[in-house]
């Protein structure tokens, strides 16, 4: 029995001949649906920072400068665990999987892929806190006459309305 | 069944205040009943542990509290015996004496949190390693930061000398290229005495869980706990969540996850046919058993995005769907495995040379396999016929048809048996349920969060059965998660196969478990260099079950 098989096998093998891809020679292309290198586009990037907020490794992260007046989205492939949590979070669907997937390098800067976003200043204190296009987008949603509050901070807006309410406590009483 | 289930339920309550909820019957119970409870379970139920989970619950209750778990087969149920333990001075009294397989779990609860086990019958540590780490270090205690390391920052090494001739093997696998320990002791080419001496990876995967990560974020790196069954530790992750919040995902989402486990079965399966060939030094098998394994790598990676760290499960359901085309691709490949796995495998097994390796080879009594309570392949290839698909059914596995392969050689030749029955009878499944994908959404809508609720997921790995214990916080974190990979159950059973085994068999023994140290290391702390304490040995160990 087992000379037989011994024969079969080796007819088998014959018939199949070499199965090895030569990679890195011959180009592999991942199937549709890869989940490779995330890429964040700077054109739809509103700054929100929901991936950041979602990402499980921790590897997007934002920061925000007062000087430029801008705000970095910053991420650094060497932390990713391409699960794809950021692309599904995102509002804008700025952010898709590419299928590149041969990520190693020398340096560790070639690692991170950084997007500026312009912030807007606020028309109170003059700080910068948030996103232009963040802001743009949330104004599509807000009522009219409530849109010129909507350039002022939070901390601002605070202020303000504490400002109201008791100016509006004293001429109730 | 559910007759049956109150009916034990009601017989419990002489041991202490019994909860019961779907799948899971909670005792809580004190030390002066344990024995007897203890003793009950094992002899009219027919109970086999799962694991033991020591909890800080000192911020809650001002105690400790063990919880062993146990799993009723017959009944499909999880029976958890829960105990205070005392802040001051944590002690308990010990189960290993009646269950040898509480051996390891007790001794990690012991290096982990601190708690002592009154008449357990080993001192030596199983994780901690005394000169190398800080005394008093107990990092799964809640007041222990997660970011604290528990290492001496330079430590000493001392090898003990050992008696008689050793052979040491490792701390990087014969077989699998992961780093763990064996000591043999070989008299001629004989093994008299084997020893263990692993969790030298260190990754602190269950304190993460418990401190930096929230219930979305564990399934990704649940799923890294295993680099070759991880998909298998998100379903248990996310079921047991699942099961503590109160969630039903559709059915739909159900059917992928048991898809994708048994395309993960499929290929985990035919990688240990490979590895077991190759290490037998029979390269013809290991080499068309990879190439018939490819077609399955690259089909999980069409369904997934990635050949391995599948990525698509989340608490509630599933993140990515499987459509027409899909469908058809993977019968294609389904057909394709089954035909060139049946047409080479029984050539392979029936080869003199292969045979003679592994007949009578690694055995496996039953009784021991009890005593220890192994799992999976493991256990069903020396007669015990328990497989989680089937005893505590999950996923879409009620709606599919299938045999659980069981051999009784108890040797390294029927664990392959019991593995290629299974590869078909996995390959049957896919594509039961894939041809039958109810039209359901991918996943719950909302997923309501409530605090310190328990649950227990279990899902059957392709090395046996895999249990997920979660306590879930605040704020959607969780309290506690305890991880038990079927390699953990698994490994204090090669003490006795090796044992009067040839030393060249020693690798073909070790794979033929199908070992998996990462999974089994989850938690701890040592790295690169074994040594500093002597090991439990085989006598000691035997010595527990007599």
């Amino acid at each position: 029995m087992s000379s037989v098989g011994r024969l079969d096998i080796l007819k088998k093998a014959l018939g199949i001949g070499v199965v090895t891809r030569k990679y890195p020679y011959v180009r592999v292309e991942p199937p549709e649906g890869f989940r490779g290198k995330p890429i964040i586009d700077p054109d739809k990037c509103l700054g929100c920072g929901a991936c950041a907020e979602a990402c499980p490794p921790k590897a997007i992260s934002t920061e925000d400068s007062q000087e430029e007046g801008a705000r970095y989205v910053k991420i650094f492939y060497g932390r990713c665990i391409f699960c794809g949590m950021c692309a599904d979070v995102c509002p804008a669907n700025a952010i898709e999987l590419s299928k590149e997937f041969e990520l190693a390098s020398k340096e560790r800067n070639d690692l991170y892929l950084v997007i500026k976003v312009p912030m807007v200043k606020c028309s109170v204190c003059g700080k910068y806190f948030t996103t232009a296009p963040l802001l743009l987008k949330s104004l599509e949603n807000v009522p009219e006459h409530l849109r010129p509050i909507m350039t002022v901070c939070p901390e601002c807006k605070s202020k303000l309305s504490s400002r109201f309410t008791s100016f509006a406590r004293r001429v109730g009483s | 069944m559910r007759s049956q289930v109150t009916e034990v339920a009601k017989k419990l309550k002489a041991f202490g205040e019994v909860y019961v909820r779907d799948g899971v019957v909670k005792v809580v119970t004190d030390e002066d009943r344990l024995k007897d409870l203890i003793l009950y379970m094992l002899q009219s139920l027919n109970a086999r542990l799962a694991t033991t989970v020591g909890v800080d619950t000192r911020v809650l209750t001002h105690n400790y509290r063990v919880i062993h778990i146990f799993s009723i087969d017959d009944l499909k149920i999880y029976v958890l015996v829960e105990l205070k333990v005392p802040k001051e001075r944590p002690a308990v009294r010990s189960i290993t004496p009646l269950i040898p397989g509480a051996d390891w779990s007790e001794r990690e609860v012991r290096d982990l949190l601190g708690i002592e086990f009154k008449g357990h019958p080993t001192k030596e540590y199983l994780i901690r390693r005394p000169k190398l780490w800080l005394e008093h270090a107990y990092p799964l205690r809640k007041d222990y930061p997660h970011s604290k390391k528990v290492l001496v920052p330079s430590p000493q090494y001392d090898i003990e000398p050992t008696k008689g001739f050793s052979v040491a093997i490792g701390p990087y696998h014969p077989a699998l290229h992961e780093p763990e320990h064996f000591e043999l002791v070989v008299d001629g080419e004989r093994i008299v005495e084997a020893r263990y001496c692993g969790f030298m990876v260190h990754r602190g995967i269950e304190k993460l869980g418990e401190s930096r990560l929230d219930i979305y974020q564990i399934p990704f790196i649940a799923e890294r706990i295993c680099g070759i069954c991880g998909f298998t530790h998100s379903v248990a992750y996310t079921q047991a969540v699942e099961s503590a919040l109160g969630i039903d995902p559709p059915e739909r989402a159900k059917y992928i996850r048991s898809i994708l486990l048994e395309i993960e079965r499929v290929h985990s399966h035919l990688l240990w046919f490979g590895v077991l060939f190759h290490v037998l030094g029979f390269d013809t098998g290991f080499m068309n058993v990879w190439r018939i394994r490819e077609p399955v790598m690259e089909l999980a990676e069409l369904l997934t995005g990635n050949r391995k760290t599948y990525g698509v499960n989340k608490v509630g359901g599933v993140r990515r769907d499987i459509d027409e085309s899909k469908v058809k691709k993977v019968k294609e490949v389904v057909n394709r495995v089954r035909k060139e796995f049946t047409e080479l495998i029984d050539k392979f097994l029936n080869l003199s040379e292969v045979i003679e390796r592994t007949k009578g080879v690694g055995v496996l009594e039953v009784s021991d396999a009890k005593k220890l309570c192994v799992v999976g392949p493991n256990a069903r290839a020396s007669s015990i016929d328990i497989d989680t698909r089937r005893d505590h059914p999950y996923a879409a596995y009620p709606n599919a048809e299938f045999k659980v392969p069981v051999s009784d050689g108890c040797d390294v030749y029927s664990r392959a048996l019991v593995r290629r029955d299974e590869i078909l009878e996995s390959l049957s499944i896919i594509e039961q349920l894939v041809s039958d994908l109810p039209k359901t959404p991918l996943s719950v809508e909302e997923v309501p969060f409530k605090e310190l609720s328990e649950g227990v997921g279990a899902t059957e790995a392709p090395r046996g059965e895999n249990v997920h214990y979660v306590i879930t916080g605040r704020s959607r974190k969780l309290f506690r998660w305890r991880v038990r990979a079927p390699s953990y159950a698994n490994i204090p059973s090669l003490l006795y196969m090796l044992r009067g085994q040839h030393l060249a068999d020693a690798p073909a023994i070790i794979a033929s478990i199908d070992p998996c140290f990462s999974c089994t290391d989850r938690v701890l702390v040592i790295n690169l260099r074994y040594g500093t304490k002597r090991y439990v040995t085989l006598r000691k160990l035997r010595s527990l079950g007599e």
